[in-house]
């Protein structure tokens, strides 16, 4: 983690935002401070309306404004007197498909939990399907009415699980069996 | 894999219930770009959670954000379009490539797309995932069409799947196999909805507004009625807009839009996705909105006017006779076009997809109907492909007459 204070500034206001990333005075000589402060400025730009790179002005006169002009980043120049806008920063309309990683993050988890509720309500509701067909089958086996040779058999669906932990939409999907015999009958070609 | 118009959903039998979900796109930045030329990287097209850190001012997005599948079909010669899907094919398969198994030999990969996708496509597919067995990912593959995979991760092998997109909608009779003979293709879906919800908005004085997709499609799901009958829904609507009342917020801005008296249009919306030939929307049309046109995409003409109802009946008659009641009994509707609600308060005017769809076979003189929501229309055709790729015998190979079976294509 770098312990030095990021000194970047964002400001909010009328329903624009303007980002500006400075390169400290110290480092303007230094070529990767440099080369980052302009890739950062660079990633950065479209992601607020205004985005400027603040460069001291000894720096300022080696650089060539056109390279930020083309992508629509401003310059601002400064010394320990004056901060001056030598460049203006392009206008970008905020796109929505900027999702900062705290919303993407709420919202991935949000849709975790509502498909493990789905698959628990759909585990409950095969439950109860099976516990209902099995009382029906208790019920007609009780009856004195009928015997029990003549009680049609609740039909046996597949077995679907050869390997354990098979997901839950396997589960008396008869579309198993059928697909398995995908070129074992005469099948007939659907036209 | 499905390749669904907006997203991409995708994942092994080991995933469990829900697949992994990207966004079905692909970003290409610029090369040129002061970061690329910094970094000397410019990966060709973007896919996947990192597209965000690439985007850059809106008025690239129109050329270099691509939906491939946008409308279910993708055009022959639309390069950029098949770079994103290759790259994403890719991206899915290294993501769940085994770390550590030696004998790994290449995943069976079960690929979904719209039913009316012409045989190039296919082909298409077939080529990347043999690219992609070069690197021991694939060891065979195989495409399966949306309505069939629906189907088969619903669990009725006898049914009529009506499958609704943004772009188009699709009617599929499957008894076992799909009946490709009696698929009926309708040039209308979501988009359509967009499309009145924004003339509805211009009328109202909102024009700045209905420019915005993402906008109109929120005003769409939020204020959007689906009428049991649209005639009587109008007419309640205008003699007490009050009780219709049609007004949305957005949270954290001053935007806000509200209908007021014209509250009544609010049932506009539903029913222009069902049923456009109703004489109300005439003067929408006159005044420039696109009609729904017949269109002709591959081997499939697309009817761009004809009511949900009268397609689901022209699909089922092209069936077997004795086949038919068994098809009108299961009816499943899948697809986000299809979630629909109606607000307690006005349950005697608005409705869901499944009701409405009853009420107009009704009207063609189809009773007894059964139509329902597929159980879980997130996943359905993932959840159809995952099984499909369980059962079938890896023996079983493709054939270009019956459009199923397993292309090897591992070396």
């Amino acid at each position: 983690m770098d312990p030095r204070p990021n000194p970047d500034l964002l400001f909010h206001g009328e329903g624009t935002s303007v980002r500006v990333i400075i390169l400290d005075e110290s480092l303007w000589a230094d070529r990767q401070a440099f080369l980052d402060s302009i890739m950062k400025a660079s990633t950065l730009a479209g992601k607020s309306n205004r985005t400027y790179l603040a460069l001291p002005k000894s720096a300022a006169s080696l650089t060539d404004a056109r390279l930020f002009q083309e992508r629509g980043i401003g310059l601002f120049t400064y010394d320990h007197r004056t901060v001056e806008e030598a460049l203006p920063a392009r206008y970008f309309e905020m796109t929505t498909a900027a999702v900062s990683k705290t919303d993407r993050a709420a919202t991935d988890q949000f849709e975790n939990e509502i498909r493990e509720l789905r698959a628990q309500i759909d585990t409950l509701e095969r439950t109860v399907q099976s516990l209902s067909e099995e009382l029906m089958s208790l019920k007609r086996a009780r009856s004195p009415e009928e015997s029990l040779e003549a009680t049609p058999t609740a039909r046996v669906l597949p077995p679907v699980a050869v390997v354990d932990n098979l997901p839950p939409y396997f589960a008396g999907n008869p579309w198993v069996e059928v697909l398995s015999r995908r070129g074992r009958e005469g099948a007939r070609i659907a036209r | 894999m499905d390749f669904g118009t907006s997203d991409f959903k995708f994942g092994p039998i080991t995933c469990g219930d829900a697949p992994r979900v990207l966004r079905n796109r692909g970003y290409f930045p610029d090369r040129d770009s002061i970061m690329m030329r910094a970094l000397n990287q410019a990966p060709e097209v973007v896919v996947g959670d990192d597209v965000p850190l690439y985007l850059q001012s809106s008025e690239d997005l129109t050329s270099r954000l691509v939906y491939p599948m946008r409308n279910g079909v993708i055009d022959r010669g639309d390069n950029k379009a098949w770079r994103v899907v290759n790259e994403i094919s890719r991206f899915s398969l290294d993501m769940f490539r085994p770390k550590s198994e030696r004998n790994f030999e290449g995943f069976y990969v079960v690929a979904s797309l719209s039913s009316v996708s012409p045989r190039y496509m296919y082909e298409s597919l077939f080529e990347t995932m043999t690219a992609a067995a070069k690197d021991g990912l694939v060891k065979a593959a195989t495409v399966i069409s949306q309505p069939f995979a629906v189907a088969i991760g619903h669990g009725v092998t006898t049914c009529v799947v009506v499958e609704s997109g943004h772009g188009n909608t699709q009617i599929c009779p499957i008894s076992s196999y799909p009946i490709r003979s009696a698929l009926v293709a309708i040039n209308r879906g979501g988009g359509e909805a967009n499309s009145v919800t924004a003339e509805i908005l211009k009328d109202l004085g909102y024009g700045d507004l209905a420019r915005e997709e993402a906008f109109v499609r929120r005003v769409k799901e939020d204020l959007g009625l689906l009428p049991l009958d649209l005639e009587r829904a109008v007419k309640a609507a205008k003699e007490n807009p009050a009780k219709f009342k049609a007004r949305l917020k957005v949270p954290g801005t001053r935007v806000e839009v509200d209908f007021g008296n014209d509250s009544w249009q609010r049932f506009l919306i539903g029913e222009y996705v069902f049923n456009p030939g109703n004489e109300l929307f005439q003067s929408y049309i006159t005044r420039g909105m696109p009609r729904p046109k017949d269109v002709k995409i591959g081997d499939t003409v697309f009817e761009g006017m004809i009511d949900f109802g009268e397609a689901i009946v022209r699909s089922v008659e092209r069936c077997p006779v004795e086949l038919q009641p068994l098809l009108y009994k299961e009816i499943l509707l899948s697809g986000g076009n299809f979630s629909w609600e109606a607000p307690e308060k006005l349950r005697d005017f608005a409705t869901d997809a499944p009701t409405k769809m009853k009420a107009l076979l009704k009207e063609k003189g189809i009773k007894g109907v059964s139509v329902k929501m597929t159980k879980n229309p997130q996943h359905s055709v993932w959840h159809g492909c995952i099984i499909y790729g369980y059962a079938v015998p890896e023996d079983y190979r493709w054939n270009w007459e019956r459009m199923e079976g397993w292309l090897p294509v591992a070396a």
